[in-house]
């Protein structure tokens, strides 16, 4: 449609009369003779469409001036048309990737799929739009703040997913808020495949933000995939060496054969196989004999499944412990107990003889109590030795005579039983619990001569008796463990000194006393979790992709083995998660999820004015007027 | 019109001209006409001083006497003179109209034949033969072609091809025909019409007389032109491109006259009304001369 801004201009149009009255009213021609008009007839043959064109109109001339006017005029009026045109909305929009570990799930994977979804939303925006981007790891984290789709595009093209799990409703607030403030159109566009997410809910998270007035469209990729995960592992030293037990379970819908096998400093150690049913979990204890320094284990599962980062467990075997023991003993006592001892590889054994005893047991992981006269258990003995227990240290006291000498009061809580008296029976002690001190002891068979009646302290375990008294007790008490035996290691009290897994036992004991001072547990991580690696000052960290961080506590979002440059300690860390593992389903309904992810549209009414192009058509149609009377002459 | 003060100038021309226009076409002097349409009609004793290449060398062989040929132009030649009186030979721009200036020409000719006491003949033409003298000599014939020529009513348009045809009848013997006119006709009918004349004659003038004004149109502007030829009016806006395009019409039609001239053997002089009348006599003796007509 089409108006003017001032209609009134158009009366203007009547200048043009005057123009075409002067020149209807211009000199008439002149009368000139000419004795042929043989050549001039030729001449206008050749310029029939003139002849045309003068058919139709005289005199160019009077319809270029007549046109240029007519513009000029038209011009003044100012003309304008109207029409719809529609426009994208700008927006100021946060764009969310999911970079967790399921993430990694699927050919192609999950993320590309994802990369490609955003690269899509971005494709729709232009340089009005303002684009962030939160990557969605355990702690979501802004990596472009509204800025360009160009940037975006950069960024996420260069993107790769963790081996964490995601925060996805963490970052929808996390956008929400970076944007409610925008005086445009607010959107927030999630690229997930929702199978896991921690922290907030992101249908929750959702729900705030559209009640700030912004937009949260939920864009899933992805499709259920068969998967085997190592789901929790343990490791560590044991009788065979260096041990990792995992568990791993198939998610997928038919049994699978699985093969775990264990690698020490990278070589082949051990394997195990084993069929898992559909949905169920199965044990895989590995080991393989290794030296007492520190080793880097890994256990990894031989199975075609959705993604491989769950296929692998990463320990530090750390270094075997010393153990600084500190034996009491009467001077006369039998030495079996320091010779099993001493025979330990990293153990240290020092000897007090009572009534000697050390101000500060803090120096020892270790005091063994063998015996001590009554006379020569001095008053806080036993005070020292609860202390030292409860700060950490592990006390293994035997049921020697003089413990009945001593009060209850002063026993206190460093004895899991209460000595009553010392027995009229001999007998065989029982085995009550399969527990790690009785691995491959064969207690069944030690007589025993002479031992202690005792009653069991609440709390306390009993892991042997003999007629339900007794003879192998151990508690917790503190920091530290407490481990009671009644069978004295001297012949006329009982034969266990002089059994062939009397050693054994003493192994069992200071390997499972020392497991509660491993430092392994220490270098052992799930992936998301903080290493600290400088108290005060920041350190730097190679990562197990090879790319080296620097800062005081690290984010362990990568599996594998990580190196701390300044000390050379290392530190594992594994995936682990039974619910980032199962890629076999999406944790949101189906109904929150968006069909399609366009911006938004509107219609605008737009008005074009005329009025330039007309005043240069109408200075065009006089230039050309001003050329044609310079070709005739005139000029 | 042809006044007694333009007669008395004749005198003039009878001092400049005479015998070498004349000579030139009647064989007396070489000429690069021989052999063409000269034809001989008896043989003479040869003497001494003769032109040897006239030496008849057949006769020689069979008789071992050397004979020179004589030819017609040693006897009389009736000179024929054809004027344009079509409308558009009326255009005048100056003192003169084209026709008074060819008139001018034509009894110039006139003069010159009647002194050498030779015959000549007149006719006025448009698209046919008007008014005809029959071959005669005389003073008296002479001043009939004046009066004739001043009498004359001009019209009609031209075409020399019927002309050349019906006049090419009343030519008899070999003669010199002159044909004056602005040849502002197809040059197609012109070449015909030349043809047609030389064939008869075999010695053939030709005139072309302009006005300076046609030469060269100095007209722009609004303009009604009216063809004297042929009544027709045109009313148009003249510009200085017209003009060009007018003036390369123009010459490439003289082109063609002369390219049909040439083609006939014809002699062709072109003039304009502003040249005095005796300059064209000047120029086709000053061209006999030098043995090269154009």
């Amino acid at each position: 449609m089409t108006d003017f801004t001032n209609p009134g201009g158009l009366l203007f149009l009547a200048v043009l009369i005057p123009v075409i009255i002067l020149y209807l009213l211009r000199p008439k021609p002149k009368d000139m003779r000419i004795p042929s008009l043989m050549f001039i007839i030729g001449m206008e043959q050749r310029r029939r469409f003139r002849s045309f064109f003068k058919r139709i109109l005289r005199d160019p001339l009077l319809v270029l001036q007549l046109l240029a006017l007519s513009l000029i005029v038209l011009a003044l009026a100012g003309p304008f048309s109207l029409s719809t045109e529609t426009h994208k909305v700008t927006e100021d929009a946060v764009i969310i990737l999911d970079m967790s570990a399921s993430m990694q799930a699927g050919s192609p994977t999950r993320f590309e799929q994802a990369k490609g979804a955003a690269l899509s939303v971005l494709a729709d925006l232009d340089e009005s739009d303002k684009v962030s981007v939160i990557l969605a790891e355990n702690i979501p984290i802004i990596a472009l703040k509204r800025g360009s789709a160009e940037d975006a595009k950069s960024l996420i093209g260069g993107s790769y997913p963790k081996a964490t799990t995601s925060g996805i409703g963490g970052a929808i607030l996390l956008g929400a808020d970076l944007i409610k403030e925008s005086n445009i159109e607010k959107m927030i566009y999630v690229v997930s495949d929702f199978s896991n997410y921690e922290g907030s809910d992101p249908l929750a998270a959702q729900k705030t933000a559209f009640a700030q007035g912004i937009g949260v469209k939920l864009i899933r990729v992805g499709s259920p995939e068969e998967n085997v995960a190592i789901i929790a592992s343990r490791s560590g030293r044991s009788q065979e060496g260096c041990f990792m037990e995992i568990v791993a379970k198939n998610y997928g819908s038919a049994e699978k054969t699985v093969t775990a096998e264990l690698f020490i400093d990278s070589q082949w150690g051990d394997s195990e196989s084993k069929a898992l049913p559909p949905g169920s979990a199965g044990v895989f204890s590995l080991s393989v004999k290794c030296s007492g320094v520190e080793h880097e284990a890994m256990t990894s599962l031989s199975v075609s499944d959705a993604m491989t980062v769950d296929n692998r467990a990463y320990a530090i075997i750390p270094k075997t412990l010393e153990t600084d023991v500190l034996l009491i003993r009467e001077e006369d006592s039998g030495n079996y107990i320091k010779y099993a001892l001493e025979s330990l590889e990293g153990v240290y054994v020092d000897e007090i003889d009572p009534p000697v005893y050390p101000e500060d047991y803090s120096s020892y992981d270790l005091v063994v109590f063998q015996n001590a006269e009554g006379r020569n258990i001095l008053a806080g003995t036993f005070r020292a030795l609860e202390k030292f227990v409860e700060t950490g240290g592990d006390l293994v006291i035997f049921g020697f005579e003089g413990l009945l000498e001593v009060p209850a009061s002063e026993l206190g809580t460093t004895i899991p039983v209460v000595p009553i008296e010392v027995s009229n029976f001999g007998g065989s002690p029982s085995k009550l619990f399969d527990h790690q001190l009785l691995t491959d002891v064969d207690i069944e068979s030690v007589r025993a001569e002479k031992y202690l009646y005792v009653d069991a302290k609440l709390g306390s375990v009993i892991l042997s008796d003999i007629a339900g008294n007794s003879v192998l007790s151990i508690a917790e008490f503190g920091a530290g463990q407490i481990v009671y035996i009644g069978l004295y290691p001297q012949s006329n009290w009982s034969d266990f000194q002089l059994k062939p897994s009397f050693p054994i036992f003493w192994s069992n004991m200071v390997g499972w006393l020392s497991e509660g001072r491993s430092m392994g547990d220490s270098r052992n991580f799930k992936t998301g979790d903080q290493m600290p690696v400088g108290l005060n000052q920041t350190n730097r960290v190679k990562k197990p992709s090879g790319e080296v961080i620097e800062g005081a506590n690290i984010i362990m979002d990568d599996a594998g083995f990580y190196l701390i440059e300044k000390n050379g300690f290392t530190a594992a860390a594994s995936l682990l998660d039974e619910k980032e593992s199962n890629v076999s389903s999406s944790n949101l309904g189906e109904s929150s999820i968006s069909d399609g992810y366009k911006s938004e549209r509107f219609d605008e009414e737009v008005k074009h004015e005329w009025f330039w192009g007309l005043a240069i058509a109408g200075l065009i149609v006089v230039i050309v007027e001003w050329f044609y009377y310079k070709r005739r002459g005139s000029l | 019109m042809i006044d007694l003060e333009f007669i008395k100038q004749l005198k003039t021309l009878d001092l400049l001209a005479k015998k070498k226009i004349m000579s030139s076409y009647a064989g007396g002097q070489r000429s690069i006409r021989q052999g063409r349409g000269i034809e001989p009609i008896d043989h003479r004793e040869y003497f001494p001083g003769d032109d040897l290449r006239f030496v008849d060398w057949k006769v020689y062989g069979r008789t071992e006497k050397l004979f020179v040929k004589r030819f017609e132009e040693e006897k009389s030649l009736t000179t024929h003179i054809l004027l344009d009186s079509s409308n558009s030979m009326n255009f005048g721009s100056g003192k003169y109209s084209k026709f008074d200036y060819a008139s001018m020409l034509g009894i110039g000719f006139a003069y010159l034949v009647t002194q050498e006491n030779e015959k000549f003949a007149l006719a006025t033409y448009n698209t046919q033969l008007r008014d005809v003298l029959q071959p005669k000599r005389g003073r008296g014939h002479f001043f009939k072609a004046v009066d004739m020529l001043n009498n004359q009513k001009l019209g009609g348009t031209t075409n020399l091809d019927i002309v050349g045809e019906r006049y090419g009848n009343i030519i008899k013997s070999r003669s010199l025909c002159i044909v004056i006119s602005d040849f502002l006709e197809k040059p197609e009918e012109i070449r015909k019409g030349l043809f047609r004349l030389a064939k008869r004659s075999k010695n053939l003038l030709v005139i072309q007389v302009m006005d300076p004004v046609e030469k060269k149109l100095e007209w722009q502007g609004d303009i009604k032109l009216h063809d004297l030829e042929t009544n027709e009016i045109k009313k148009m806006f003249f510009t200085p491109s017209m003009r060009k395009d007018y003036a390369v019409k123009f010459i490439a039609h003289l082109e063609k006259v002369r390219n049909a001239c040439d083609s006939v053997g014809a002699d062709f002089f072109t003039t304009t009304t502003d040249d005095p009348v005796f300059d064209i006599f000047f120029k086709i003796t000053h061209l006999t001369t030098r043995g090269h007509m154009k």
